[in-house]
């Protein structure tokens, strides 16, 4: 039963790793997917790195096959990276592209380090989440299938991350990445008077960030419809408001510019660009047709090792906007943060 | 009187009800009658039988080593239409056969593997809306935090859903024997679908029902793994892959997550904090374990002395191509200056110790003088929206085994927030509801200029009647 | 919605057992609910959690922070699950007759 602890380094680190622990020297990037560690001792550590269904999601079945695969050619241990890629640790170099090639057997491409795009993260959505305002991994999934050359080659001008969210909650963290994918509710929570009887009403009134329900009677509330933000705040609160969102209400907003490196401009939160495109299953044609636009802008664009954030801080959003062809709206100037007049700029340094 | 009886296709092998429909639906929808009749003539089986038939079709193609013949993408432009309803109409899942295919691996191939409620996907998908109901967390004698559940919004596809939350071994490595151990563990109690890993750093097994989560705890504890990270207390740590692979690594990220777990495992698995308390280690600051954006307390690898520069090494890498140029003009402040016969210069003043030239260059190394810096306050979600967080210590040192000064001021710092932090409020909105200034009173840290992002415009200080001492009464 | 019947009066419940109507608790709830959450006998101890919880509700109407309840019935965070194996939560607060927590993530 619980209280034991996660399991011990010495358990769940492979050989090479243990050999070489705190002694690598440098690392090189051999080629999209495949990256080269080498150590003090002079051995040389090769990483071979493959996506993985959005998500993560992975039958056991499939695991199985993965875990063979793993005691084939790394020794009989693999990792998951921080953006859900498989990796093997310690593959001998003369079997790097067999092991690429029986990957792509299996449908699984190899990719996504360096100047490529890196495997895109999600979170649950409609697969088992109550406050999915669309589905990420279905975008997810597009969107990996239109930008397969850019997963495979070291062709953009510097590393390339995309998320989805279901919701504004994030769990997808969205708002971390180049470009986010973040559902989007537009419809009034329900209140539901009897569920409301089982709620701490304190604390739904004080979760909405801008205070939009207030008490109204003895065990009632209301939401005032000219102040709501449509985020789940109240439904995670309370089961009184829930289920959130409707088929045509709910859609996908896009951010731009998230960074988490203190390199370049530094660390960056994503900020919104467009602030609706309907859910259209199962392939988001909208969404993928913006993301194309804003990767093919940058790409044209960007100087080398220049993020997206970085080089939309370089041109402007005027430029930004121009050339991607999107449209800026009033949406996306921030009314509720207190700081929030330090989004629109007070210098006349504008780019035409 | 419309008569509720339920017509039901079952599994030919296993008798697991796929479908079911009123006599009244079959009546009014042709499209359904069709497709009942065609999977009923079919002998349709279900996704679990249909897997385990295909498992000897998998081996064969692992033992040959045959490729699987290339699948066909799915339209991806703009001008592709939703797939038409009449193409798939035979398939009970046409939106998730539409992604099924593709040169990526699709969750939605997955999900049809395993013994997962696939109609609650589908049907999403069809009507734009999730099908799942309310969610909380399952009490379970002796298990304070670790199980989750997920109503059902379609009782007639299916009741609910628990899932586990395991905690993910350091650096995320796991060996093949253990990985095994889990899939067993998914296949004889839940639906034989993995979450490899969640984005708050658990592996999560989903579709256990209510009667065998006990056995299902206790057989992934005797694996050597725990449950934990639900609810209001320390969420699961996650670490970058530090000096398990990394040569920027500026402290033993790992040594620290495991440390970490030493000392705090009870606040991670006994919930007692006023909202969930996120925890990132990054081995140096290029953060890819997203710290910065997503921590409500991130310790983030720092050094304060120059880089170390080996003049030999750069000049070599620059003679065999490396574009020092672009390296030079994308330097932060300009602080780096390339001369060909003179070497590689790093202005002492303009070096923020961002790791880029340790990143582009080989030859160039962090260094020595090394510790973490404490920044607090990241989140996506809560009342003010998603922060950055914010330096509170900028630099401690960060020595193993016990990492017992770093872990004392963690400590401090979360009591300060346990004893002042309204319930739900996330670290984040906490400082901003009291005032960065109260704030760092509160946590007694040093005033320093590396906290500073700039100082204040306006004059709104305030100053305690003891802080004033009149002159007059000296 | 569920109604179970205690010492002889019906409560409405939900799927996990929490009363929907707190304003109709009484200490016939948590003796009927005990069992439920792992608990066999009722002590002492148990009513100074179960008395604190349900006056503070009654009075400010929403559960008190662990920090507090820990402060006002000098019971540790361990001594509680102890004494409520299904934790203050879940087990404490269902038995005072408090909304079930939430969250979900």
């Amino acid at each position: 039963m619980p209280g034991i602890g996660i399991p011990s380094l010495e358990a769940s680190l492979p050989p090479i790793v243990k050999r070489n622990y705190g002694k690598w020297t440098s690392h090189d990037h051999i080629r999209p997917g495949v990256i080269k560690h080498d150590a003090e001792s002079g051995e040389a550590c090769y990483t071979v790195r493959a996506a993985m269904p959005p998500n993560a999601r992975v039958s056991t079945l499939t695991m199985r096959m993965l875990c063979g695969l793993a005691d084939e050619f790394s020794e009989g241990f693999f990792r998951v990276t921080q953006r859900n890629s498989i990796e093997f640790v310690g593959v001998p170099v003369g079997r790097i592209e067999e092991l690429i090639a029986r990957l792509a057997g299996h449908g699984f491409p190899v990719g996504g380090t360096n100047r490529s795009l890196h495997n895109m993260t999600c979170c649950t959505g409609y697969m088992h989440c109550h406050l999915a305002a669309t589905d990420p991994a279905a975008i997810v999934k597009a969107l990996s299938e239109m930008l397969i050359k850019e997963y495979e080659t070291d062709c953009l001008p510097a590393g390339l991350k995309i998320s989805g969210s279901g919701c504004i909650n994030n769990c997808g963290e969205g708002s971390c990445a180049d470009i986010g994918i973040v559902g989007v509710h537009r419809d009034l929570p329900p209140i539901n008077a009897e569920k409301l009887k089982g709620c701490e009403l304190p604390l739904v009134i004080s979760v909405c960030p801008v205070g939009a329900i207030k008490p109204k009677g003895p065990g009632m509330v209301e939401i005032d419809p000219k102040k709501c933000i449509h985020c789940p705040a109240c439904s995670v609160a309370c089961a009184a408001f829930a289920p959130i969102g409707s088929a045509n209400g709910d859609g996908v907003a896009i951010v731009v510019g998230g960074k988490s490196s203190n390199t370049g401009d530094g660390p960056a939160l994503a900020k919104m660009v467009v602030p609706y495109l309907p859910n259209n299953p199962p392939y988001w044609p909208e969404v993928t047709e913006v993301v194309r636009k804003i990767v093919d802008t940058w790409v044209a664009n960007a100087h080398r090792d220049e993020r997206v954030g970085e080089w939309i801080n370089r041109i402007g959003w005027e430029k930004f906007y121009q050339r991607t062809g999107l449209k800026m709206s009033f949406k996306v100037v921030d009314g509720y943060d207190q700081r929030s007049l330090e989004y629109v700029r007070s210098n006349v340094r504008f780019r035409w | 009187m419309p008569t509720m009886e339920k017509i039901k296709l079952c599994c030919a092998k296993c008798g697991f009800v796929i479908e079911e429909y009123t006599a009244e639906e079959l009546a009014a929808v042709p499209r359904k009658a069709k497709r009942y009749q065609y999977l009923k003539n079919k002998s349709s089986i279900c996704p679990s039988c249909l897997a385990s038939g295909r498992l000897s079709d998998i081996r064969v193609t692992e033992a040959d080593g045959s490729a699987v013949a290339a699948r066909v993408a799915p339209p991806a432009s703009s001008t592709a239409a939703p797939v038409a309803h009449e193409e798939h109409a035979e398939s009970p899942t046409p939106m998730m056969d539409a992604i099924s295919n593709g040169r990526f691996p699709s969750h939605a191939a997955e999900l049809k593997k395993t013994k997962y409620p696939v109609q609650m996907y589908e049907q999403a998908l069809q009507k734009r809306r999730t099908q799942w109901g309310y969610g909380g967390y399952v009490s379970l004698p002796g298990v304070a935090s670790g199980v989750l559940v997920r109503s059902s919004a379609r009782p007639e596809i299916t009741k609910g859903s628990n899932f586990v939350r395991i905690m993910d071994p350091c650096g995320n490595f796991f060996s093949t024997a253990s990985m095994r151990g889990l899939c067993d563990v998914a296949d004889k109690y839940a639906y034989g679908l993995l979450h490899l890993l969640s984005t708050g750093g658990d592996l999560e097994l989903l579709g256990i029902p209510t009667e065998n989560l006990k056995p299902a705890v206790e057989e992934i504890t005797n694996l050597g793994f725990d449950i934990g990270s639900t609810g209001d207390d320390y969420r699961t740590s996650e670490e970058c892959i530090g000096p398990a692979k990394c040569d920027l690594t500026l402290y033993d990220t790992l040594g620290l997550r495991a440390a970490w777990y030493k000392r705090f495992l009870d606040d991670v698995q006994y919930p007692r904090f006023p909202h969930k308390i996120k925890c990132k280690f990054a081995g140096c600051p290029n953060d890819c374990v997203r710290g910065c954006q997503k921590a409500d307390i991130f310790l983030c690898g720092v050094y304060r002395d120059a880089p170390k520069v080996d003049q030999q090494k750069v000049a070599k890498w620059v003679e065999a191509g490396g574009d020092i140029t672009t390296v030079c003009s994308r330097y932060p402040g300009r602080a780096m200056q390339w001369e060909s016969g003179k070497g590689l210069r790093i202005d002492e003043d303009s070096c923020m110790h961002c790791m880029y030239c340790s990143n582009k260059v080989p030859g160039v190394r962090p260094g020595e003088d090394r510790g973490v810096a404490v920044l607090v306050g990241g989140k996506l979600r809560g009342k003010f929206g998603p922060m950055l967080s914010r330096v509170l210590v900028p630099f401690i040192k960060a020595e193993g085994p016990d990492y017992k000064e770093v872990f004392d001021c963690i400590e401090k710092f979360t009591e300060v927030y346990d004893a002042n932090a309204r319930k739900k409020e996330r670290v984040g909105d906490f400082i901003l509801r009291i005032g960065i200034d109260e704030f760092y009173k509160l946590s007694g840290v040093e005033p320093a200029p590396q906290l500073l992002a700039q100082p204040r415009t306006n004059f709104f200080c305030h100053w305690e009647v003891e802080e004033v001492v009149d002159e007059r009464k000296r | 919605m569920p109604t179970i019947t205690l010492s002889g009066e019906p409560f409405e419940v939900d799927e996990d057992g929490f009363i929907q109507d707190p304003a109709r608790w009484n200490e016939s709830v948590a003796t009927g609910l005990a069992s439920e959450e792992g608990i066999t006998e009722l002590t002492e101890d148990h009513w100074k959690v179960i008395r604190f919880l349900h006056n503070y509700y009654a009075q400010f109407g929403s559960a008190p922070m662990v920090r507090k309840l820990s402060k006002e019935t000098g019971f540790d965070l361990k001594t509680i699950y102890k004494l409520f194996p299904t934790g203050p939560a879940k087990g404490a607060c269902k038995l005072a007759g408090l909304p079930k927590p939430t969250g979900c993530v």
